[in-house]
């Protein structure tokens, strides 16, 4: 059947094992020219990208790695619903390219007698054929099409060969599909146990949970879908069929079926019993089966070399992978990366900041006083600000782990650290996620997709927030600086305020440890997974693939998180802004104010005396505020809330800048300034002794002369500060990561608990202490 | 860094039959083996047959211990068998040759076993560049 195609865009989808060059072969496809979303409700990068070869135009999807078409996970059967059109909302796929290693044809031939069993067009892109040649490796490609019955290409991805003779492959296909047969490569009992499901499920109706949103264009009048009458020799239908059968997990049924799994349940067992009876041992048989095919296909057309030497990777593996060496140059390669992180993005953050500064000021000088300013400066602005200065090292720490990514180093981590990771119940696949925690959890959490277990993933994720990221550091850096006497020990070697600095990080990974451990005994508890990661060969990064990732991740960042936050800011500044009464301000401020303004105005501009008024003023303009702040909502909920607070050792105005703090750790800097009626200059805060800080120390309990800060107090702060998610940003990413509301309510209720018992904790035994000597 | 395992099997591997069947875990660095058998839950040994890690499978031991690195086909694998999941092995006769006699901190597997090295198991190693 020819297709009338010159209206439309034919879908081709990228599928393969992963590290066998997919990404690089879809940059070199489609160019720059790409999109990255997800697929609704899971978290599969939906990467899409549109080419136009010999008049017709192609949309390009490039899946997720694949080593097998066996769901076990949402994001698995998200890739196999695009490839089957069952994904609402996406367009069905016309062509299958499956991209396959040639340094490893075996393993690689497993996915793709999965997918000749789908009667979708497919071609095979054999790639790394260099690699191949120079491990003596000879394929007759020509040959492995003739038993495929599909077109093998042979490419070089990352030089571009190949690339042209693909798309030409594509345009044929395109312009005259063959009648495709589906391949079976499991007996006939296998088939037949399938058909009966099928049957089973079409009588009771429960069918059209498999069907496809809309059926795949090329493949109408084919087989695949469109005769609704026979379903049951529909190559699609008896795909899932088939993986219900094999799936022991009973994942599958419940995915696709929700309440009604049980029901579905009986009939696979039912079918899958009888599947035994003929000797077909589940799921076993499959493997056996199509590794047999396998090995006849292979047969005369691969052509191994007798001996084999040592190639690079291994040499360098043999260094990377070892228990002290490795586990040494891990140590440094982690270390380089976080200096750089911070070291890099140091005075970009600086620069953003004062540019915010800047436009702050400048709107507060141009625009006359009032909810509309006050909103511009105090509410987008700094909402805004908090998003930006975020960004310098978001981008670093993505470039960096995009790069260890790309060159193959990430899978050795993963495998030093498998050691340590499995005794708290986790696997190493959990590291990457827990370490790029300590520059910021929102990506850490995004990197938890790697993680193939349900279980793991929800409990590191559920842990990442705990690690120290760096907008606990201003919060640290002010109160340390602050309240910490600056005391050195061994002569100078160790400080007091370091020691201070590195038990709060401790802290934060004793507390992780803990809590990962009771998570998996309790609300995770079963079996932890067995570990298995293939370590890629090692190759250059490509700048284009490390960009291109990096970038993207910031744009998901800013559009996810972004958002989020600026959003809660301004809720959180119109709790601390409204009611904006006149009437709860204490008169005499308000007359001295009006005093001062008539009086400086009679002085010229320069005279001594009307910079004293000037200062005078000021002074009471910020009092103003704090009168404010303090009949605000947010002021009226802290006063009232501060028995809570009290056995902290804190009072109403420490309780409401740490609630007010709740989209962004370090806001919590600012707010205190504000509280405690001061400029709100936060760069200025940073930085040694200032004004702020004496008036910090300085600061007393409303209405006594008993100093409000002390030792404890600041070490309560710290250490609430240390267990609290007190981040919206982290808390929205959860929600998105986890689809569900339930898990960052969770995170927020536990983190929170533990915040509060371990700051009152820490206050009353270092009252006590304080006390008692 | 000497593993109890590694001593153990390392230097009383001569008198071990070279048909006796051990775990993964226990193999010394080098050593080709075939795989005998996987245990454990369904699913997890059905992702690991899927990966190629079946029972015929020739694989060589790049890095010993749990977790440890297989070579197979041309490929390489971190393993972890815990508890739950056991892959038995049988050791193949051959010198346990060393794979990266260039890296450093890396000893060269001393005890090359008397029987000749072995032609009628395919060699699983990824060939040379």
């Amino acid at each position: 059947m020819a297709v009338s195609a010159d209206k439309r865009c034919i879908t081709v989808a990228l599928v393969g094992n992963p590290n066998t060059g997919k990404s690089t072969l879809f940059s070199a496809l489609v160019g720059v020219y790409q999109r990255v979303g997800n697929y609704p409700g899971v978290t599969v990068e939906k990467r899409t990208g549109r080419f136009e070869f010999a008049g017709q135009s192609f949309e390009v999807t490039d899946l997720p790695g694949l080593y097998s078409l066996a769901p076990r996970s949402r994001d698995e059967l998200a890739a196999v619903d695009v490839l089957l059109g069952r994904e609402p909302g996406v367009e069905p796929i016309d062509i299958i390219v499956c991209v396959v290693d040639a340094s490893n044809l075996e393993r690689n031939l497993y996915l793709v007698s999965q997918l000749l069993e789908l009667s979708v067009p497919t071609v095979i892109a054999l790639n790394m054929m260099d690699v191949a040649e120079r491990q003596g490796i000879q394929i007759d490609s020509d040959e492995l099409a003739r038993r495929l019955n599909v077109p093998v290409v042979p490419i070089q991805a990352h030089r571009g060969l190949g690339v042209g003779r693909l798309r030409q492959v594509l345009a044929e296909l395109a312009d005259s599909p063959r009648t495709i047969t589906p391949l079976t490569i499991l007996p006939q009992a296998f088939g037949e146990a399938c058909e009966q499901l099928l049957s089973e499920l079409e009588k009771r109706d429960w069918l059209k949970c498999l069907s496809p949103q809309s059926s795949s264009h090329l493949a109408r009048g084919e087989a695949t879908f469109s005769q609704p009458n026979s379903p049951l020799k529909a190559p699609a239908y008896r795909f899932w069929a088939g993986r219900l059968l094999l799936d022991s997990t009973g994942f599958l049924q419940k995915a696709i079926w929700g309440e009604r799994a049980k029901e579905v349940k009986r009939l696979v067992e039912a079918a899958r019993e009888q599947l035994r009876r003929q000797g077909f041992k589940v799921p076993q048989d499959e493997t056996h089966f199509r590794y047999e095919w396998i090995r006849t296909i292979l047969d005369g057309v691969v052509v191994m070399p007798a001996e084999s030497s040592p190639t690079l990777t291994d040499r360098l593996d043999g260094v990377l992978t070892h228990r002290v060496w490795g586990t040494l140059i891990f140590v440094l390669v982690m270390l380089l990366m976080f200096q750089a992180v911070f070291r890099l993005a140091a005075p970009l953050n600086e620069a953003i900041d004062s540019a915010i500064q800047g436009i702050a000021g400048w709107l507060t000088a141009e625009m006359a006083p009032g909810a509309f300013r006050s909103l511009l400066v105090d509410g987008v602005i700094s909402g805004v600000g908090a998003v930006l200065t975020f960004i310098p090292q978001i981008a670093i720490l993505f470039l960096f782990v995009a790069v260890l990514e790309d060159c193959g180093y990430v899978a050795r981590a993963a495998f030093l650290m498998d050691r340590f990771m499995s005794r708290i119940g986790l696997s190493g696949k959990s590291f990457i996620p827990m370490l790029s925690s300590f520059a910021c959890a929102v990506p850490g959490i995004m990197a938890t997709r790697t993680i193939d277990n349900e279980r793991d993933r929800l409990t590191t994720i559920l842990v990442a927030p705990l690690m120290t990221c760096s907008a606990r550091l201003p919060v640290y850096a002010l109160l340390i600086a602050v309240f910490i006497p600056d005391q050195r020990y061994l002569g100078g070697l160790l400080g007091l305020q370091g020691l201070v600095l590195a038990s709060l990080y401790a802290l934060g990974i004793v507390t992780a440890v803990v809590v990962a451990i009771t998570l998996k005994t309790t609300l995770f508890r079963g079996r932890s997974p067995t570990f298995v990661m293939e370590l890629p060969s090692y190759k250059w990064p490509s700048p284009r693939t490390i960009i291109l990732r990096a970038w993207e991740r910031v744009v998901v960042f800013v559009r996810n998180a972004g958002t989020i936050i600026a959003a809660i800011s301004i809720l959180v500044w119109a709790a601390l802004y409204y009611p904006h009464d006149l009437r709860s301000l204490p008169p005499e401020l308000l007359r001295r104010q009006q005093e001062l303004i008539v009086l400086r105005d009679t002085l010229p501009p320069g005279s001594s005396q009307r910079q004293r008024w000037e200062t005078e003023l000021e002074q009471i303009e910020r009092q103003i505020t704090a009168a404010y702040q303090r009949s605000s909502f947010m002021g009226r909920l802290g006063r009232a809330i501060e028995p809570v607070f009290r056995p902290l050792g804190w009072d109403w105005r420490i309780g409401t800048a740490v609630i007010a703090s709740f989209p962004a750790r370090e806001v919590v800097v600012a707010t205190l300034g504000v509280m405690f009626n001061l400029d709100a200059d936060v760069a200025e805060a940073n930085q040694g002794p200032s004004p702020f800080h004496d008036r910090l120390r300085s600061a007393v309990w409303e209405g006594t002369d008993r100093p409000l800060f002390n030792i404890p107090v600041a070490l309560s702060l710290m250490v609430f500060y240390a267990l609290c998610a007190q981040c919206a940003a982290t808390l929205a990413v959860i929600g998105r990561e986890t689809n569900s509301w339930r898990w960052p309510i969770f995170t927020f209720a536990y983190m929170t608990t533990l915040a509060y018992l371990g700051a009152l904790a820490t206050y009353q035994i270092g009252a006590r202490i304080m006390t008692g000597t | 860094m000497i593993r109890f395992a590694w001593g153990k099997n390392g230097f009383w591997r001569e008198e071990r039959p070279s048909s006796q069947v051990v775990r993964l875990e226990e193999l010394p660095a080098g050593e080709r083996a075939q795989i005998v058998s996987l245990s454990g839950p369904e699913d997890v040994v059905h992702r690991l047959e899927e990966l190629g890690l079946r029972p015929g499978t020739v694989i060589r031991v790049f890095r010993p211990g749990n977790p440890c690195i297989v070579c197979l086909g041309g490929s390489k694998l971190g393993v972890r068998a815990d508890g739950h999941v056991q892959i038995l092995v049988s050791p193949l006769p051959g010198p346990p040759r060393c794979r990266h006699r260039h890296g450093w901190g890396w000893r060269r597997a001393a005890i090359v076993s008397p029987t000749a090295p072995g032609k009628d198991v395919p060699d699983p190693l990824p060939p040379a560049n």
